[in-house]
């Protein structure tokens, strides 16, 4: 699957796989990253996301394929010219050395003027409001100031690509709400092109431009947050992306969608068979029984409620349709649940919202 | 309130326990080590009479002889400075070896380190003839060099040859303190040392280095002591020319039975233990 | 290491001795304490068992000891409340032993043998009287060396260089070898100067293979490792059978020097009587022959001799007692540390 925009391809990966011993980790890949843009790897672990970051970084070396930075051919390189900055999961901040000279690292490298490394470095502390901390030794700070450290680190070079490999999975929810807005910040600031590896949907669709969902090496979908979101292009990244309730259902010759028992009718294209019937639980409305009215052309389908699972700002029912059981949600507007479980009630949502997609594999 | 009544009673147990399951091993301490130091140390006050005497009076002649025979100076000296020099040898052969064992994974890993660690299940003593068998003038090694034509020095029943054998026998304890040192080598921190644009060499003196200088410290005390007590190695490879203290407590001790210089040079190496001991805190307490 | 190891042989040693004694304390049992290895085997078979055979009512513990050095910390450990009876050991170690109280006297009381013993034997100042004489001896290779050495001046020659293999001092046979240097390089009195010895040993450094043979010098000889050396005369006839015809002896005809091994009985030991009657009798004509007999010691009783055969008393010094230097064990221990100094700084090193 090759998505592609001609227009000021940043990072380009053509044909990229590799093979660890016998197993085909990622069999093929073709990819481009716009400049100035963040891009999500989104996928469940050993989707073959962090591999294929770290076969751009250079610390795996494909087995085949060419990677591709601003039109060089960078396949070749050693890590040590790629000219990428790289957060890692667990930081990676230099234990032995203070966090000054942590974020200096890259520059001394670089051989750069002591002036212009203590400018810089300075420079990139203030951006992550460390300065105060330049003394002190990674393991005296916080996880939330390491994280940021290890940006700064990443970032005073001025790299060609920002990496992140799962930055946020260490920390806790609340910093975790913070820095995803403080990385998008600085990111956009310096309009520099970023690489976001991550398995949660949460980060990918806040703070990228566009999102990679992966699967067993290879990309189900590639697509801004809305596209993923509203239009997935597979089941798979349905289920992945957001919460959804999966029906199975038939399609017969004559084009009517059958599931948990009931007609339904959808705008997707219908092919006669075996199909997955997915709708999102906070698309459909509820009503007590009798009190539904469907939209035109929409669903309409009456259950019982079997359960209700209240979790703060969201309630959740189990409706049970049919031999299934629909999830519902509903944002929390009174201080009591307007329905219990035994209540019969009307559900309904827009042919719009019925995904359809072909029973294949599950 | 209630969480201190609670803890506070099992605190003062495991303290009581901590005391009853150290008993042991200090009592053993004080029979098996402190008193015989304590003895030793008497005994080099004591003067020695001709033919291996003793006699029981207090004086400082041994301490005083000794740091004024220009022998013993020497051979202090010479005990300390071979030693640091087959530790720092030793090191330098063992730290590729750790570093690939570190990194090495999976059954591989395993074999590896059995291999490593092998030697220490053989005498020191049988591994000294092998090496004399190796390093002998008509042995292998040497009819090799003589057969490439490159001088062929003797190897066997002098310095060199201890210096061999001793770094060969040093070196399992060496890998093994670097390994447990290497512990703190985050395979993660050399990824971004490479990614910020370290070349490997600078990545190696950078962080990799100066992360496993614990390891380096523990090593080299390990060896730089196992060097100065060894006894075994450079009684059968040093063909009596070479005169270390661990060979010369040896000889008054037990052939010229001067048992008050030789417990004079005893306390000395524990002085020189000590030295190192504190020469070693310090390196990790700048370390930290 | 060594040293924590010693301490806990001797606590081994001192443990074993006292369940040893606690569990023969009605049979009269005496504990002799003498060297380990090849002493002991032909010991036991040439003077203990005999003993024992004769003397029912007493038993006979040989107890083995690695030198001399260590059955002397063996006695003094046990001063206060010795489990040892008798041992044997060097004369000069047993002169230290006396200075120190640890021997009990020994006199015609103890044994009537001891008015027919050489007069080397019979030290003055020292409890204890000889019980066996050795004697340094030239070591060769018989493999390598086809005409058998008659002299010591064959450890200078050159075709050996670095073959040569020298228990050096502080070992009393680089003592011995100094005496004896110091006699052929025209040194009259020992006692006075061994600078003429000295001398003459410093042209033979550089000869030298190794000055500490392992684990002694005669394997390292007997098996090509080195051509030609020294060593005392007992063990070498035994190992140069046992080698197979591989290590030849020889006392050469600037004749030796005499090692003393001498027998004392421990003040206070356990079975003091019954250690009595055991020191007569190693002192006797036929247990000295025996021993002789046995493993080439030269016989310390002048009656002996008659009851040896001829081809054993060959192959030890007795046949040639004129030759022998007289050696003053408790004179050379006071110049033995001058001695060494003067190996360590003069003549070792110039063979590095």
């Amino acid at each position: 699957m090759t998505v592609s925009t001609a227009k000021e391809d940043h990072l380009r990966l053509e044909n990229i796989g590799v093979s660890f011993g016998s197993v085909n980790v990622i069999p093929s890949l073709d990819l481009s990253v716009r400049k100035g843009e963040m891009v999500a790897f989104l996928g469940p672990s050993g989707c073959g996301k962090t591999t294929t970051l770290r076969m751009i970084a250079g610390l795996i070396t494909p087995s085949h394929g060419r990677i591709h930075v601003g039109g060089r051919d960078i396949t070749a390189l050693p890590i040590h010219d790629r000219d990428m900055g790289m957060v890692f999961q667990s930081y990676a901040l230099f234990p032995h050395m203070d966090v000054s000279r942590n974020v200096q690292f890259g520059l001394k490298m670089r051989n750069l003027a002591a002036g212009e490394i203590a400018a810089r470095t300075k420079a990139a502390l203030d951006m992550v409001q460390l300065g105060h901390l330049a003394g002190r030794k990674p393991k005296e700070l916080s996880g939330g100031q390491q994280q940021r450290v290890a940006l700064a680190r990443a970032l005073v070079i001025q790299p060609s690509i920002l990496l992140l490999d799962e930055p946020l999975s260490n920390l806790d929810a609340k910093l975790r709400d913070e820095m995803r807005v403080q990385i998008r910040a600085l990111q956009q600031a310096s309009g520099i092109t970023a690489v976001f590896v991550t398995h949660d949907q949460v980060e990918a669709l806040s703070m990228c431009d566009r999102i990679v969902v992966m699967r067993n090496g290879r990309v189900e979908q590639f697509g801004t947050p809305t596209e993923i979101y509203e239009k997935p292009a597979t089941a798979f990244v349905a289920n992945f992306v957001g919460r959804t309730n999966r029906l199975k259902g038939t399609v017969d010759a004559q084009g009517n969608l059958s599931a948990a028992g009931q007609q339904l009718t959808s705008s997707a294209k219908l092919e006669p068979g075996k199909v997955e019937v997915l709708v999102r639980p906070h698309r459909i409305a509820m009503q007590p029984a009798g009190a539904g009215k469907a939209a035109e052309g929409g669903n309409l389908v009456q259950g019982e409620i079997a359960s209700v699972t209240f979790i703060g700002d969201l309630v959740q029912y189990g409706v049970r349709v049919g031999g299934d059981e629909i999830m519902i949600e509903e944002a929390t507007r009174r201080c009591a649940p307007p329905f219990a479980a035994g209540d019969t009630v009307s559900l309904a949502w827009s042919a719009g919202d019925t995904l359809i997609y072909p029973d294949k594999d599950q | 309130m209630n969480a201190a009544a609670e803890t506070a009673p099992r605190t003062w147990r495991s303290g009581e326990l901590a005391i009853v399951l150290l008993l042991p091993i200090a009592l053993i301490n004080a029979i098996g080590f402190i008193l015989p130091v304590l003895n030793l140390a008497r005994y080099s006050f004591n003067q020695s009479t001709a033919g291996g005497g003793i006699a029981d009076v207090f004086t400082w002649e041994n301490w005083t002889g000794l740091l004024r025979d220009p022998f013993y100076l020497e051979l202090i000296f010479n005990s300390v400075w071979i030693s640091l020099a087959i530790t720092l040898t030793t090191l330098v052969v063992s730290y590729p070896i750790a570093l690939y064992l570190h990194r090495s994974t999976g059954s591989w890993k395993t074999f590896l380190t059995v291999l490593v660690i092998s030697p220490l299940l053989t005498s020191a003593v049988v591994r000294t003839y092998g090496w004399i068998a190796l390093l002998t003038d008509n042995g292998p090694v040497l009819s090799f060099l003589r057969y490439v034509g490159l001088p062929a020095p003797s190897l066997m029943f002098n310095i060199k040859g201890v210096f061999i054998g001793l770094t060969e026998i040093l070196m399992p304890y060496m890998i093994l303190a670097l390994m447990a040192g290497f512990g703190r080598l985050d395979p993660r921190v050399e990824e971004a040392a490479r990614t910020l644009g370290a070349t490997p060499s600078r990545t190696f003196w950078k962080i990799i280095l100066p992360l496993t200088l614990p390891g380096i410290a523990l090593g080299c005390l390990l060896c730089f002591v196992l060097a100065v007590s060894s006894f075994i190695t450079p009684k059968l490879m040093g063909g009596g020319r070479v005169f270390l203290l661990a060979t010369e407590i040896y000889d008054q001790a037990i052939v010229t039975l001067n048992w008050p210089l030789a417990s004079t040079l005893s306390i000395l190496v524990l002085i020189v233990f000590g030295a190192a001991l504190w020469a070693y805190s310090v390196v990790l307490r700048r370390l930290d | 290491m060594t040293k924590m190891k010693r301490a806990f042989g001797a606590g081994i040693v001192a443990l074993s001795l006292s369940m040893l004694t606690a569990g023969t304390a009605m049979a009269d049992n005496v504990v002799v304490a003498g060297y380990a290895g090849i002493f002991q085997e032909n010991y036991v078979k040439a003077v203990v068992e005999p003993f024992m055979k004769a003397n029912p009512d007493i038993t006979v513990e040989f107890y083995p000891m690695p030198n001399s050095a260590q059955t002397l910390g063996t006695l003094r450990a046990q001063a206060s409340a010795p489990q040892i009876d008798a041992a044997i050991l060097d004369v000069s170690v047993a002169k230290a032993a006396t200075g120190e109280g640890l021997f009990a006297p020994m006199d015609e009381s103890v044994s009537k043998h001891i008015a027919d013993l050489y007069p080397q034997a019979r030290i003055a100042g020292v409890n204890a009287v000889g019980v066996t004489f050795d004697n340094l001896v030239l070591l060769y290779n018989t493999g390598k060396i086809k005409q058998a050495p008659d002299s010591w001046e064959a450890l200078w020659d050159k075709t050996y260089a670095k073959q040569v293999s020298i228990p050096a001092v502080p070992d009393i046979q680089g003592t011995t070898l100094t005496i004896i240097a110091n006699k052929m390089a025209g040194g009259t009195n020992y006692t006075e100067t061994v600078e003429p010895g000295l001398k003459k040993l410093e042209a033979l450094a550089p000869n030298v293979q190794t000055w500490d043979p392992r684990p002694d010098v005669y394997q390292p000889i007997s098996s090509g490792t080195a051509s030609i050396g020294i060593g005392w005369n007992a063990r070498a006839q035994v190992y140069a059978d046992l080698s197979g015809g591989k290590l030849g002896v020889v006392l050469p005809k600037e004749g030796s020097g005499f090692q003393i091994n001498v027998i004392g009985l421990v003040k206070g030991g356990p079975a003091s009587e019954s250690a009595k009657k055991f020191v007569d009798y190693a002192l006797s004509p036929e247990a000295q022959a025996a021993f002789t007999q046995a493993m080439f010691y030269a016989p310390t009783n002048s009656k002996a001799a008659p009851l040896i055969s001829k081809e054993a008393i060959e192959r030890t010094a007795a046949g040639s007692m004129d030759q022998m230097i007289d050696i003053n064990w408790l004179e050379v221990a006071k110049i033995r540390d001058a001695i060494t100094e003067q190996w360590r700084r003069r003549i070792i090193p110039l063979s590095r």
